[in-house]
């Protein structure tokens, strides 16, 4: 850890000597970074090095793999998230997660947004209504979709069916959102979009994005973290990063030498 | 190796500022010698070497834009395509102050006012600064760089104690002092004005270049 890195910002997640293993595979080995609130951070390094499967661990998607092993703690306001008695919906809601491919619900575009909140208990046509719009006009979908809430979200364009993705997301009030390669099945356009959105999102949420595309990264996050053989080889501020890494394997990885 | 032509590009752009580095280096020699001995056809060769020189930036230019857009440079490679491109408009200006000093042998009438001792230590610093600052760059080697960059002081000496020797000379005959401290300041003055009227055209180039993709010689 860089010492100031974070002088005068508040810690969004706070991960200490996370291990984790797939069966007798150690893929990620004493992974220590504190990930600010209300920046990006974005979280690099070359297939297989153990990124997404880090980002997993912030919402415990990797419980869903059975042969998987967690250690150590990932703490999210105050409250280490794999302690035994956390409520893992819950914790989802808190913590949202964009995934690489975008998977709508075969359902309504309004539908798609109203699903989490209803789960979470909110019945009110109006209220739910709101939720719809607030959401669409956050995501930046709202101008293109409202006059066709009701037609199915499987016609939308892909990257109208990624930012319908992140809106659900939003619907359900999260602190944190994951993104786990949001636009690498995206048009140029729709990336921009996206990246955008991403940009606008940080002033409300914590962002943490996993990201092949090296430009991408270090056009919009805050910071970067590198990873290499399920270890953090590099953590800093992403301008550091990436005119000026301290360790040589980041630069051979960003420069493109390997990976 | 995962980006082997990029490789190759990145060598072949370091090649190209360490061969004008050596342009340039012969055309500073040959302007200085020109001048100390008033070899009129030495200067006349430095002369023509100017569009060589600028050839050679064009294409350092041509590779950087070509890196840039093509390849996505980072990090230190970044820095390096970056530092070419300043590092060749460096060396371009100087050939061409080399080449200004050239044609001023032509100007001087009949012989030296003095034995050209200082004059030609400075140049002979100035060289061994090029060098150095190109071996510098070949090599990465920043103590050296540094080490170089030092030996301005040494230049800056010589041109402040032969300034205030032609002063004195020029007294000596004039008997005015302030007039001729006036006068060799005014000639500096307008020395570096027209200097900036080169610089000032030169971004007028690169306006034409910009919006047309010519490049046109406006100077």
């Amino acid at each position: 850890m860089v010492n100031g890195l974070f002088q005068g910002r508040d810690i969004g997640i706070k991960v200490s000597d996370l291990n984790l293993w797939y069966s007798t595979n150690h893929a990620l080995k004493q992974i220590s970074i504190d990930v600010p609130k209300n920046q990006v951070t974005s979280l690099i390094g070359p297939s297989g090095c153990g990124k997404s499967t880090f980002i997993r661990c912030l919402n415990r998607m990797n419980d869903l793999i059975r042969s998987c092993r967690v250690e150590g703690d990932v703490v999210v306001d105050g409250t280490n998230i794999y302690d035994p008695d956390i409520d893992v919906v819950e914790l989802r809601k808190k913590v949202g997660m964009v995934f690489q491919k975008p998977n709508p619900f075969p359902m309504s575009i309004a539908e798609n947004i109203t699903y989490g909140p209803k789960i979470h208990g909110i019945k009110n046509k109006n209220e739910l209504n709101r939720i719809v719009e607030e959401s669409l006009k956050s995501s930046a979908l709202w101008d293109e979709v409202s006059d066709r809430l009701d037609k199915s979200a499987l016609d939308l364009s892909g990257g109208q069916q990624q930012r319908l993705c992140i809106a659900r997301t939003l619907a359900v009030n999260p602190e944190i959102i994951l993104f786990d390669e949001p636009c690498s099945a995206l048009d140029p356009i729709s990336t921009a979009k996206i990246e955008e959105l991403i940009m606008n999102l940080k002033k409300d949420y914590t962002i943490v994005i996993v990201t092949h595309n090296m430009q991408q990264a270090a056009r919009i996050s805050d910071y970067t973290a590198y990873f290499l053989h399920g270890k953090i080889m590099e953590y800093g501020d992403t301008e550091q990063i990436f005119e000026n890494p301290r360790v040589k394997s980041t630069e051979d990885y960003i420069t493109g030498r390997f990976g | 190796m995962v980006r082997e032509r990029y490789e190759n590009e990145l060598l072949k752009l370091k090649k190209k500022i360490v061969e004008m580095g050596d342009m340039s280096n012969e055309v500073i020699q040959n302007g200085m010698r020109s001048f100390i001995d008033l070899d009129y056809e030495l200067a006349k060769s430095t002369v023509a070497m100017d569009d060589v020189i600028d050839n050679k930036e064009m294409e350092v230019e041509t590779s950087v834009l070509r890196l840039i857009a093509l390849q996505q440079p980072m990090a230190g490679d970044l820095r390096l395509i970056t530092s070419c491109l300043k590092i060749s408009l460096d060396l371009e200006r100087m050939s061409d102050l080399a080449v200004n000093i050239a044609l001023l042998s032509e100007r001087i009438d009949e012989e030296h006012i003095k034995p050209l001792i200082d004059t030609e230590k400075m140049g002979n610093i100035a060289y061994s600064m090029l060098k150095d600052s190109i071996i510098a760059f070949e090599t990465s080697d920043i103590e050296l760089a540094k080490q170089t960059a030092k030996k301005d002081e040494e230049i800056d000496k010589l041109f402040y104690s032969v300034w205030m020797e032609l002063i004195e000379m020029m007294s000596s005959v004039c008997k005015d002092n302030s007039l001729i401290t006036n006068a060799s300041n005014l000639l500096f003055v307008i020395r570096y004005l027209e200097r900036i009227g080169d610089h000032a055209c030169n971004i007028c180039e690169s306006v034409v270049y910009m919006v047309t993709g010519e490049r046109v010689e406006l100077n």
